[in-house]
Order: C-alpha cells, then structure tokens, then sequence
C-alpha cells in the first residue's frame, strides 16, 4: 500500500514536472499556437439538411476555441495551444461524439476516445479527426397512437366484451339441436342430483305436517340409538331445527324475486312484462340445470 | 426477502430512469415556448443585395438579415466578446471579416447566401497596438501605426494570408492622436494639429507607395476657430467628412489635391451609392419632437435635395446611420438608435419598415410578475373588502357589488380582454420584466413573447456583480392588492457619476412613478420582507459608506420594529472579505447597520455566492430511511453558499466552498477541492447545494453536491433560529463527472416545494438540460449499505440525454443566465432562459400530475359513452322484444 501511495505521489509530481515543462516551452516560443484539422461528415444522402454546413459548429473546451464547417465538410481550428482538448460538434438536429485532442508541446498531435471515467486509457483515433453522426438526436417523445390491437386488448375491454361474447354466443349455441340434446343430457344429470326447485318448495310448503311427524319418529328412534344418530348427520335431527328450515319462507321468496332480478339484468326485459308466474316458471326450470 | 428488496430497487431505479426520459412531444413544439434570436449590438453593416443585408456586432456576431421583415438569414457566432472584437467587415462576392483581439486576429471569409466558412486564416499581432485594416482588391492591408514614430504596412492576399514577407515602415512623426485617424476606401487619413493649424495626411495604401501627402485644413474648408475632427464614411470611396462646430464637410480624398464639396451636413451622414449617383442621406431629429424624423437627401454631384417627414415611434434618439442603399429613387436606409435598436427606413415613402430591440441581446435582470385578475373577479373581490360588521350594511355592499359585477359583465368585458393582460386560472400567463446592460427595461409576455412596453434610460450602466454585469430589480407589491397598483423597483449605476439611479415604475402599464438620481454609491440592497398598511415592500440601500438609506420612508417603522431581527451581508470580492450587519442598534432618528461579523477568505478570489430563493418553500421537513426513520433536513434560510479560487504553487488552482450562516458569520460546512478551477457555478436550494468546477487534474467538468441534515430529532420544528445552534448539520457530500460545458445552472422552483426539484443547466452547446436532483443527491454510506426506496446508485458520469433538452433543437447561443418562477399550478415551473437569445418554457419536474394529460381523448370517452347509452336502450328494446316472444312460445 505504501509502495502503491509512493508510486502514485511519484507519478503526481512527474505530472507536475511536465506541466512546468509545457508551461516553460511556451513561454519561450510565441507562436506556440497550432491548427487542429479534420473533417465532419455530413448524416447519409436521404437525410442530409440542405445547408449543414453553416449550422455546424466546432467547439473545443466549450467554445474557448471554435471551428466552422466548410462546403466539402473539413475545417481547421487555428490558434490552439499545446494542451488537451475536448472536440465537439454541434448541430442542432444530429449528435456527433466527442473526442479529445491533444497537442503535446512539441505540436504532435494526438486524437483518442473520450472517456471521463478512465481519464488514462488511450483508445487512439486516427488523425486529422474525422467525425460521422451518431443519429439524429432525439429531443421528442414519441406520442402512443391510437392503435385498434391496444383498445382489444385492454383488461377493461376484454373483461366487457368476454361476458359479452358469452351471452351473445351460447343462446345462440344452444339453437343448435345438437348441442340442445347435449345440454338437456346434462341437464338431466343435474336434475338427478338435484330435485327441482319448485318440486322442493312446494314440497315444504304441502308436506310440512308429514315430515315433522316423520321427524319426530326419527328423533324418537335417535333417542333409542345413539349411535345411529350420531351417523345420520346429514339428516334432520330435531324438529326445532325443521321449524327454522321452514319458518323463513319470506326469504325463499326473497331469493326467486332474486333470481327474476337477475334475469331482468340478464336479458333486459322490463318493457313488456308478461304474467309473473310465467317468469317464475320458465325461470325455476333455468335454476334447475 | 434480499433479493426481493434488491429487485423492487432496480425496478425502481429503472422506473426513474424512464422518468426521465419523459420529455416534449414532438407536437408540443411552440405550443408554450418562444425563441427569439438576437445578435447584439450593431458595428458595421453593408447590403448584400436588394433582399438582405449583412452586418456585424460587438457581441462578435455576424449575420445577414432580411430586409423584408428584418429576421436572420444566417447568422455566426465568433469567439467570445470579451477580448475578441470584429474589426472590418468586407461585402463584396464573399463576405470577409477580421476579428479577434487578444489572442491574434481571424480573417475569415463567409458565403455570402448561406453564411458557410469558405476560408480562414490567422496572424499575431502585438496586443497592445490598434491596428487597422483595409481591402484593397484581393489584398488584406494591416497598418499598425505609433503614436509619434512610424507606421508598420504589411499587405497580405485576402484569401490565403500570404504575405511576401515584408513590412513596409513609414516614418510618420504627425501621428499624435489614434481618434483623429480612419481608414477611407484605400487611404489611411489622420489630423495633426490644433483648429487652425490642422494638417491633414493620408496614404493610398493600395499603390504601396510611401508617399504621405499633407494638407493643411485651412486649405481645404478653410479659415475658422473650432476644432476638427474627421469621421470616415465607411464607403468604398475614399471620402471622409470633415466636421468643425457641428458642420461637416464631404472631402473625397486623390492624390496631389482632394476634392471638397461644399454643401454642409449634419454629422450623421451616410453615402448611398445608386448607380452613377451618389446620394448622401441625413436622420434628423430634433429634441423637442423626438417622435418625428426628418429625411434629408443630397445628391452628391448635382446638389438637388430632398426632405421627407416621417414619424418614428422610438423616443430614444437615433445614434448613427449604419449604411444605406439606393435603386433609383428607392433608397433602404438601416440605422440605429441610443437603445441599440435597429431600424430599416424605406424611402422615398418615409416608413419604418421594422424595428429590432437588439437590447435584449445582453439582458441582466429579470423578474417573474403576476398579472392583475379581471375586472369580473376584482369586482368579486371587493365584495369582502368592506370590514363593518353591520347586517345591513354588508347587505348594502353585496348588492351594489353584485350589481356592480353585472354591469361589468355585461359592458366591462371587452376593456380588459383588449389589452388580454389578465390573470389565467393556472398562472401560466405572467409578464417578464426585463432589465437590459444598455439601460432599457421591457415587460415581455410570457404567451405571445411580445414586448408590453419598453422604457430607455440614457447614460446608464449595470454594475459589476462577480464578473457579471447586473441590474438589481425587486418587485415591492404585486398585483394582488386589487385597487392599489403594483410596483416595481430597479437601480442602475449613472455612467458619469457611478451613483445609483432608483426607478420605480407599475409594471403592468409601463408607468413611471419615481425617477431619482441618488447622492451616493450602492453597495447592498435589500427589499425588506415587512409590507406596510399599503402592502408596499421597503427597499434598504446600503451606500457605499455605508449609511442606510430607506425607500420609502414610511417603511421606517416597520423596520424600527423588526430591526432586532434583519441583518445584512457584504461581500467584497476583490479583497475576499465578507461582512455582516446588524440594523439592531438602529435608533427612530438614526437607522444604521452595524457590523457584527467579517469572514476573511484570505489570498482568494470571489468566484460565485449563492442564497436560496426567498420564495421558495420546503415542504417535506425530513427524508424517510430505510428503517422507516425520518433524517430531517437542516432548512436555514440564512446560509449564503460561497465559492473561491486560490492560487495554489502545488495544486495550481483550489477551489473552497464555504456554506456560512449570513446571520451569525458561523461557517456551517466547508470543503476544498485541489486543482480545481474556474467556471464555477452555485445552486443553493433547500438543504442542499450544487455547483460545478473544471478539474484540472482530469480536464473535466465534475458537479458536487451537497446535503445537510440536522439529524434524526428536529430542534425547532416551528422556527429556524440561526442563534440557537447545538451542533452543526450533518453534511453528506458526492461529485459527479458532467459530460458537458455548464454556462449556468438554477434548480426549478414550484408554488408549494412538493413537486421534484430539477437542475436546468445551460450548456455551451446551445441545450438547457434538466437533471433531477435525485441523480445528484448525495447519500452517503448510509445509502449503500441499506438501500431506502427509489435508491439510485452512485454513476461517476451523469447520463445526459437528448430527450431531458428542453429547449430541444432551438440551440440557444451564450447562455447567460436562467430565470425561474414558479406557476400557480403546483406542477409547474416557468424558464426564462437569456443570453444572446431569449427563450421562454415551462417544465413540469414531476409531469403535470394536476392536469388532465395532454392527449386525453375527449372525443373516444364521449364516443364511449354515447354509444354505450345508444347500445343499451338498443339492447334493451331488442332483449325484450326477444323475452315476450320466448314467453309466448
């Protein structure tokens, strides 16, 4: 470490050394001003601006010096002393990269990349310069255009226009006999799991008597095993619980004008309203499947 | 959950990024910025032809300007003003100039349609002689004349700078005064002598023949007490004018015996060549009616003239004739006035035909400044104005107020839509006061770019602040306080006397309130932060002996009662000295500023303070760790931010910058920087500072910052004190390499201080840049080892993007300065960029988060929703038309 320290304050005060010696020679010699010369190469033919060259300019060390462009594209800055230089081109519409130049106090010149981090690489770059467009700058923003694939394909869309699809589609599906037989065989599967709903209400409703007596057998018989009751879960166990099953039968209400509501949402009828046990119906048998 | 936080960084980091690379719409070009071009103040000019005509400034600019309308053609930038002059201008097929100073002299040759290089050559003089130069058919003729001994001759061919290597030496013991000696076509004329003895020599530099011919002037205009002086033409023929007592006499200079003509002319003559004629033109105007200008026209072999009236709004009085030209009996006659505006008079029809207000190419003071509501919402104003807590008088004042705003609804309307200078909802419209180095103030509007009103004052200077040139301009009420106007306060430095000229004026109007002539120097001003009953700002004037003077005086009092609180600070550049006062000591009879501290910077030169903007808001007291612990911010209102350069026999250069408390003299924070060296620009703004310096060691330009934190406690939350200090901020502090040539650099300001803070930096490019603070902002160890939210790690070299340009390819020309104000939309920040060119914009540092987007689709979303109405009553009918057909089934 104290090796590295010692080599770096060595290299540091050669560093110095030279300046000075820079600085000495010119002193003594006055015309100690040297051209830098190149050429600036103008963007590609289709997208070459049609007078370039009197908006280009050379800058070097931010303007302390300045060159102009001439018709063929070369120029020479004249009056640079020895020294290290940051070239630059401006033009307001293309980028060009900078490069450093550099003159050492003899008037050698010498062009490299310029790179700010690693001030010592040297990536030699031939000289006289010359210089090629990057591109054209690009100061703007490009606006998102109105594209129809983007509307599709926007998540509020989809979520409309697949619910959509779907209700504008499977009616439509379901007039093919085929596909009817289909759905009705599947529709007879259901209803083997699952009695109809108006048979169910008004099975409660007609039979209540018959089964709280059939309950209440049940539960006499539970009372003699317990074991099997405790099996029979799924079964009715007491007839206070039956009475709650059928005591809300305002909500059993509740739910079909439910389902008629969801209808109406559905399908959109509300103009000509035909006879409401119709609807009821047409709509049970819909629940059923 | 590391790598998770380790990802949600980079995410975020990348999301900044892109931030970033938010910029303009191409279609957004000229939608809310104006550009205008200047090139200074004009030297020489010369037609090129009927359509344009070629000049050249003493910005060391040369450009071709259309005579239709009076707008660049093309235009050059040459070096730098300062030591680098244009001293000929050559129109022929090419146009040639010679230029430069200091460093040598460029001669160079410009096509003349499109303004390209065609060639450039240089050469070295001795800096301390005045040359002059001639063209003389392809020959470059540099004459060096000493005073009292001899001229040096050297003839160079124009194009290439060949010279055959000799230079010729006149003897020449009459040259006795550089003022009484001009070039004319290809002689070199001088005067010797008092009034009656005068003596006129001339050379023809063209034949190389050293042969000085001498004349005495008596012999030539003859015999008359008055002094003579000689002014050249600036015309390819040698022919000067000759001026005793105001009179000028038109000589055409020939070998052996000069031609006199005898009419007598005004001084300010200009030769127009129209064909075999030579017609000479004269700009009158007198004192009394300076509106009013009068043409007169001699035709230079025949004596017919001519006079022509013609009106002329400028009031300022024209300086000179800068050239003229004739076809037949239409003459263009381009000229210019005191306040460096240029106009082109068409005759024989005595009209203006445009007028360039070339002021505004140096501006050096501006100021944001709100306009007046409308009559409509002042009227609603003043309805709470009254303060009587009486029922029925309020009832009484409500309806006359209402039927007040009726009537201005119905009639008043088109009064103020007339002159449009009404406040907009958003804030966006505002008017830029102007200040300019010639001494002419304008009020340009912020929409339009459009000059309001201008007002000239003669013999005016700016003062020097810190190797700039500086006007001081406060605004001491604004036009918020409806019935009572707003006003405004600039000083200016007298050109002969070097006092201070305090010019108050509304800003609105242009109206001018108070012009005074003050009795002493200015050393400090200051707009106190008290307003009076009449909600007017006091000024404090610091003169140079440091007496306090007081604008207006009614505003004695109020300082009387703050004065224990308002301290002051001087900084003198050239010793390194910086000194505080105090007004505490004040007395009713005797207001004096006492000092309470100096800072002496030692061997070292001022290069730059900065203070924060005294409109500026901090509205997040602290930032949030990543712990979910808030660092609170040291926000001192009173810390002036202070660069200098020392030289150094080790380092060469080292730059310090000291953060010292403007109250209590205390140095907050101070770092150094080895070999460093100038340009060096300061941002101060809220707890923080960035300023930019050139590094010697690595030839580049590097940015640092700086941050202060009070800590993890607050110790006043409710009041900043500068007294009460328990321990100093904790500074955090990073540098940054910047990929460009920085001219100047202010950070964005906004009503309300939530929206981000950019730094716009104008670059010797010609692009003003912004860089969020968020790349700049310093985090220290802290920040590495855990990463808080919206981390951005450390890059040594600051991405510039094209896309962060705001004033994209409207390259700007030798930034000066940056302007800054806030709008009253939050997101909001408008920019007044100067220098030779004028460029106006608005940013929005965090996007327009409080404004509908630009591209919102109003048309699709009320196409939407229309059809989605239409198509549901559609559906709805068919849905039931299909459900009753089902139910009958």
């Amino acid at each position: 470490m104290k090796w590295l320290i010692l080599v770096n304050f060595f290299l540091v005060f050669a560093e110095i050394l030279c300046l000075e010696v820079t600085n000495g020679e010119e002193e003594s010699e006055t015309q100690g001003r040297y051209t830098i010369e190149g050429k600036v190469y103008a963007p590609d033919p289709p997208f070459t601006p049609a007078n370039w060259q009197s908006d280009t300019r050379l800058h070097i060390n931010g303007g302390k010096y300045l060159g102009f462009v001439k018709e063929d594209g070369s120029f020479i800055i004249h009056n640079v002393p020895s020294g290290s230089y940051i070239l630059e081109v401006l033009h307001p519409e293309f980028t060009y990269e900078p490069i450093r130049v550099e003159i050492n106090s003899r008037g050698k010149m010498r062009a490299r990349k310029l790179n700010h981090i690693q001030t010592n690489l040297v990536a030699p770059v031939p000289y006289p310069v010359k210089m090629k467009p990057l591109g054209k700058t690009k100061y703007f923003q490009i606006r998102e255009q109105w594209r129809l694939t983007d509307f599709l394909f926007n998540p509020m869309v989809l979520m409309m226009v697949l619910p959509l699809v779907l209700i504008m589609i499977l009616p439509k599906m379901l007039n093919d006999p085929e596909t009817k037989k289909e759905m009705e065989q599947i529709g007879s599967l259901t209803k083997f799991e699952m009695p109809e709903m108006s048979d169910l209400v008004t099975n409660f409703l007609a039979g209540t008597s018959q089964s709280q007596l059939q309950t209440k057998k049940s539960a006499k018989k539970s009372s003699d095993d317990s074991d099997f009751s405790a099996l029979d879960s799924d079964k009715i166990s007491s007839t206070e619980e039956i009475e709650q099953m059928h005591l809300p039968q305002p909500e059993e209400r509740n739910i079909k004008k439910g389902t008629f509501i969801l209808v109406i949402s559905r399908g959109g009828a509300c103009g000509e309203q035909p006879p409401d046990a119709f609807v009821l119906s047409r709509m049970l048998k819909f629940d059923g499947f | 959950m590391a790598t998770f936080k380790s990802i949600s960084s980079i995410f975020l980091v990348f999301l900044t990024f892109l931030n970033v690379a938010i910029s303009l719409y191409e279609d957004q070009i000229g939608k809310f910025d104006w550009k205008q071009s200047y090139i200074g103040n004009i030297k020489f000019g010369s037609f090129d032809s009927v359509k344009r005509v070629v000049v050249a400034t003493d910005e060391n600019v040369i450009a071709s300007l259309h005579l239709k309308n009076g707008q660049i053609a093309w235009r050059q930038i040459l070096e730098s003003p300062h030591g680098n002059q244009i001293e000929l201008l050559h129109v022929d097929k090419e146009v040639i100039t010679v230029s430069g100073g200091e460093s040598g002299w460029y001669v160079r040759g410009w096509e003349l349609n499109l303004g390209t290089i065609l060639w450039e050559w240089t050469l070295y003089s001795d800096k301390s002689l005045k040359g002059y130069w001639v063209i003389s058919k392809d020959q470059l003729i540099h004459l060096v004349p000493a005073v009292g001994s001899h001229l040096e001759i050297t003839t160079y061919e124009v194009r290439t700078g060949r010279n055959n290597g000799k230079t010729l030496r006149i003897s020449a013991p009459w040259i006795t005064d550089l003022s009484k000696c001009v070039t004319a076509g290809i002689y070199w004329t001088c005067i010797s002598g008092e009034s009656s003895s005068a003596e006129l020599h001339y050379i023809d530099l063209s034949s190389q023949l050293d042969k000085v011919y001498n004349l005495s002037v008596e012999k030539l205009i003859g015999n008359a007490p008055g002094k003579v002086t000689l002014r050249s033409l600036q015309y390819a023929e040698p022919d000067i004018l000759l001026i005793r007592n105001g009179v000028g006499r038109y000589v055409r200079l020939q070998p052996e015996l000069p031609k006199v003509f005898t009419y007598g002319l005004s001084p300010n003559v200009a030769v127009a060549p129209n064909g075999d004629q030579t017609l000479l033109i004269q700009l009158e105007s007198s004192s009394e009616n300076p509106e009013n200008i009068q043409i007169h026209s001699v035709e230079l072999e025949e004596g017919k003239e001519n006079r022509i009236e013609t009106d002329y709004v400028n009031k300022t009085g024209i300086s000179h004739i800068i050239t003229a030209l004739c076809r037949g009996s239409a003459c263009r006659v381009l000229f210019s006035a005191q306040d460096h505006s240029i106009s082109l008079l068409q005759l024989p029809a005595g009209k203006v035909a445009w007028t360039r207000e070339e002021a505004l190419s140096h501006i050096v003071a501006t100021e944001f400044l709100e306009l007046p509501v409308s009559e409509l919402d002042a009227s609603i104003e003043h309805e709470f104005d009254s303060v009587s807590g009486d029922v029925f008088g309020t009832l009484y004042h409500r309806l006359t107020s209402q039927a007040r705003q009726l009537s201005v609804l119905l009639t008043g309307q088109q009064s103020t839509s007339n002159t449009g200078l009404v406040r907009d909802e958003f804030g966006l419209h505002k008017l830029i006061i102007v200040a300019t180095n010639v001494g002419k103030l304008f009020a340009i509007d912020t929409i339009t770019g459009n000059v309001v009103w201008s007002r000239f004052f003669n013999n005016v200077e700016s003062f020097s602040l810190l190797n700039k040139h500086g006007m001081l301009l406060f605004v001491q009420r604004t036009a918020r306080y409806s019935p009572l106007i707003p006003q405004c306060v600039l000083l200016m430095k007298d050109k002969i006397t070097g006092n201070g000229i305090m010019y108050t004026f509304d800003p609105i109007t242009g109206e001018s309130l108070q012009l005074e002539r003050l009795s002493y120097q200015i050393n400090q001003v200051m707009l106190l932060p008290y307003e009076d009953d009449e909600h007017l700002k006091g000024l404090l004037i610091l003169s140079g002996d440091s007496q306090v003077h007081l604008y207006p005086s009614s505003s004695k009092s109020i300082l009387l009662k703050h004065a224990s609180t308002t301290f002051l600070y001087t900084a003198n550049p050239k010793q390194g000295t910086l000194h505080g006062l105090s007004l505490a000591y004040s007395t009713p009879e005797n207001i004096k500023a006492v000092p309470t501290w100096s800072l002496n910077l030692g061997q070292a030169e001022l290069v730059a303070v900065g203070i924060r903007p005294i409109n500026e808001r901090v509205h997040s007291q602290g930032r949030v760790l990543a712990d979910r612990s808030v660092l609170y911010k040291y926000v001192n209102p009173n810390l002036l931010a202070i660069a200098t350069i020392k030289d150094d026999s080790i380092h060469k250069h080292v730059l310090n910058i000291y953060l010292v408390d403007g109250v209590t003299g205390l140095i907050v924070y101070s770092t150094v920087h080895k070999r460093a060296d100038k340009p060096v620009h300061l941002v101060h703004s809220e707890n923080w500072l960035v300023y930019s310096y050139y590094n010697e060691r690595f030839r580049r330009i590097e940015l640092g910052a700086i941050e202060l934190y009070e800590g993890s406690v607050q110790s006043n939350s409710t009041a900043f004190s500068s007294h009460a200090v328990s321990q100093l901020p904790h500074a955090e502090a990073q540098a940054y390499i910047f990929p460009g040539t920085p001219l100047a650099m202010q950070a964005t300001i906004t009503e309300r201080g939530i929206t981000n803070k950019h730094i716009l930096v104008g670059l010797s490019n010609g692009a003003v840049t912004e860089i969020p603070w968020a790349f700049l902002e310093p985090r220290g160890n802290q920040g590495i080892l855990n990463p808080e939210e919206g981390y951005i790690p450390y890059i040594p070299e600051l991405p510039l993007p094209s896309e962060a340009t705001i004033n994209y390819n409207q390259s700007l020309a030798r930034i000066r300065g940056l302007q800054v104000a806030p709008a009253r939309l939050e997101s909001t920040c408008l920019v007044l960029v100067h220098g030779l060119d004028v460029y106006y914009t608005r940013v929005t540092p965090s996007k327009t988060f409080d404004l509908l987007k630009e591209d919102f689709d109003h048309w699709l979303i009320a196409i939407v929703l229309i059809g989605l109405t239409v198509a549901s009553y559609v559906t709805k009918r068919l849905a039931s038309r299909k459900a009753l057909k089902q139910a009958w089934k």
